[in-house]
């Protein structure tokens, strides 16, 4: 994987991430633990801790028997969940950079408006 | 957790010296343990210890519940490929393969067929004139397609190239994925395995100095940079592997920070950046050695 | 600790005594050139020049009855074969003794399988040879009166006795090997020193004291009174000795690369 936290984490975001920008629609089934293993280069038990860090949280539910699937309501959860962390995640860094270079509030402000009018 | 090795006080001295002091360690079933360290830390001697080719000096080994010393129900689960794995005078390839297939009840012949042609190993060809590539093909093909309960790879892949080792971590992760068995490797290329492992357990002049599971490990350090006046603060009072000045600059590894705090660090204008595994490692170990230098 | 239980009773039946002692001996044959092949190739390679030679010689002489009856008598080509033996044994207690213990062989069946396989290769080799020494009995040694399987001493000898000479011999070099091997594993050079020159001193000694005790004329008359088989088979205990003293030094050995 691409980082240094920990590979289940990377493997819970990325699916996180397929379901939030619709690539895993809800109700699809989420590929088998040895299929994540394998294309990610990582040990199964890595996969499966991921994903049942997804199951444990409502976003993925198990079928006996045939496998993995993306929970119902399961994006607009994920949605609501990063936009709570929004704020600290991305906006604090952002304000406290434009602090060191002296942007001030009102510029920074026109910046994000012109970025998201393009 | 079923361990399927358990060590306790483990020690192997060869006269004064200490190849292995006082380890004491477990591998859980179904799992893919990586021993790490330097060369000559005392990885294959801990390794001959487990297989039951080496006796121990004091301490205890038990492999699937006993010790394996002679122990044929026990031994009979185990396959131990070494760097150097030495083969029987006049055989080639397929004479090491025909021999391993009679041994292993689980022998895949058609898996080991596959991994020949992948591996492109001579079959035909005396092993004693292979290169070194080729031999260790020879031992990686028999390490996988025995699918012994415990499979112990020492060092594997010498003269293997980059891609060679690549399908030698694919096909390992493919059939452990598949056909579950407890596998103990030992390497000093640390990226490269870092992703395959359940657990860590690093060796450093015979003393384990780190066994912990490999997820708990990652994210466990953080190196920050930025002015040195505010890395010092950061740094005080804390478990510092590594510490770097330029100038005004300064960059510290430090063990421990918690979200709040590394938040608190991007705030202060900090650059965090996890480290890798391999990183961690070389942190500790070199730490290992400035505490012996002082002392 | 935790617990080991369940993984540990698992699949005990699969290894049987047998089993692992056949394969031990199936280690020993996966590529049989080396242990049965190439000896016969090379015995019966010499054994073609040397009948070379004879004819050579014999015709040179106008015939093979113009030649002396005990010329070609005084032969030790058979000899090589026992020393290739003694080879195949030191060589299996090294490199084959290593690749066993990887594949989760222990120490004590691999060195039982090893006895069995040298058992059955003395019994193969002294059996071939004492086949051979019959049709060379019976072309008269191979129409030039050539003694190579049965040499001056065998010339006279029975062919059951000859079987039981040629095996005792082969066991002893084996056993011979199969010692000086497991000795340079667990002690590599020094152990090795050790034992020949033990040996070497043994022998000194024992001439010593034959000397001192005027024993030559008692010794010579033990030669003379007993017949061949006799004397070989006091070669038996030594086997015998070797054979456990290797099983002693394997037991406690470590494969080194």
């Amino acid at each position: 994987m691409d980082d240094d936290r920990p590979i289940f984490l990377q493997i819970a975001e990325q699916i996180e991430g397929q379901i939030i920008d619709g690539s895993m629609p809800e109700e699809t089934q989420v590929p088998s633990i040895n299929a994540l293993a394998a294309f990610h280069r990582i040990n199964p038990a890595t996969a499966l801790k991921g994903v049942n860090r997804l199951v444990d949280t409502g976003v993925l539910y198990k079928r006996r028997g045939i496998g993995m699937f993306v929970a119902e309501g399961a994006r607009a959860a994920l949605v609501a969940q990063r936009r709570d962390s929004f704020r600290s995640e991305y906006v604090r860094p952002l304000v406290a950079e434009a602090n060191r270079l002296a942007i001030g509030g009102e510029a920074l402000v026109d910046m994000i408006r012109q970025e998201a009018a393009k | 957790m079923t361990a399927v090795i358990a060590t306790s006080g483990l020690t192997k001295r060869f006269g004064r010296t200490n190849a292995v002091s006082d380890a004491t360690f477990e591998v859980a079933e179904h799992s893919i343990c990586g021993l790490l360290g330097r060369n000559g830390a005392g990885k294959s001697t801990l390794m001959n210890l487990i297989s039951g080719q080496e006796f121990a000096s004091s301490g205890e080994v038990a492999v699937f519940g006993e010790n394996p010393v002679e122990n044929a129900p026990v031994l009979a689960r185990t396959c131990f490929i070494k760097e150097s794995q030495a083969y029987p005078e006049g055989f080639k390839g397929k004479h090491a393969l025909r021999a391993a297939s009679w041994i292993f009840p689980h022998w895949d012949h058609e898996l080991a067929a596959e991994l020949v042609d992948e591996f492109s190993v001579p079959m035909d060809r005396l092993i004693k004139k292979m290169s070194r590539g080729q031999r260790s093909a020879v031992g990686v093909v028999i390490g996988i397609a025995a699918r012994a309960d415990l499979t112990i790879f020492d060092e594997p892949y010498a003269g293997l190239d980059a891609v060679a080792r690549q399908l030698f971590y694919d096909r390992l992760l493919q059939d452990y994925s598949q056909h579950p068995r407890t596998i103990l490797m030992s390497t000093h290329l640390i990226d490269e395995v870092a992703d395959l492992l359940d657990h860590v357990v690093v060796i450093d002049n015979g003393r384990l100095i780190m066994n912990e599971s490999a997820d708990e490990l990652r994210g466990t350090a953080t190196t920050l940079a930025g002015k040195h006046s505010e890395v010092q603060r950061f740094a005080e009072g804390r478990d510092v592997l590594a510490w770097d000045a330029l100038g005004g600059l300064a960059t510290v590894t430090i063990v421990g920070l918690t979200d709040d705090e590394r938040r608190e660090a991007l705030e202060a204008g900090l650059e965090a950046s996890p480290v890798s595994l391999q990183q961690l490692i070389i942190g500790r170990t070199r730490g290992n050695q400035r505490e012996e230098n002082a002392s | 600790m935790t617990a080991v239980t369940e993984a540990a009773g698992r699949r005990r039946s699969d290894v049987s005594f047998a089993s692992r002692i056949l394969d031990v001996v199936r280690i020993n044959v996966a590529n049989p050139w080396p242990m049965v092949i190439t000896p016969w190739l090379i015995y019966l390679t010499i054994f073609g020049l040397t009948l070379a030679v004879w004819w050579a010689i014999a015709i040179a002489a106008g015939g093979a009855e113009r030649i002396e009856p005990d010329a070609f008598a005084y032969n030790g080509g058979v000899a090589w074969l026992f020393v290739y033996l003694m080879v195949v044994a030191i060589q299996a207690m090294n490199m084959t003794f290593a690749f066993a213990l990887g594949m989760g062989l222990t120490r004590r069946h691999y060195y039982v399988g090893s006895v069995v396989f040298f058992g059955g290769l003395a019994v193969m080799f002294a059996g071939g040879t004492s086949l051979l020494s019959l049709i060379e009995d019976a072309t008269d040694g191979w129409g030039v009166n050539g003694r190579f399987f049965t040499p001056w001493m065998l010339t006279d000898v029975s062919v059951g006795e000859r079987f039981l000479l040629f095996l005792i011999v082969a066991v002893f070099f084996l056993a011979f090997g199969a010692a000086a091997g497991s000795l340079w594993v667990r002690w590599r050079v020094v152990g090795l020193y050790l034992f020949l020159g033990g040996i070497a001193l043994a022998a000194v000694l024992w001439v010593w004291l034959t000397t001192v005790a005027n024993g030559w004329p008692a010794v010579g008359e033990f030669f003379v009174s007993h017949s061949l088989l006799e004397i070989v088979a006091w070669t038996l205990p030594v086997t015998v000795v070797a054979g456990l003293a290797g099983y002693f030094f394997l037991g406690k050995a470590t494969p080194r690369s």
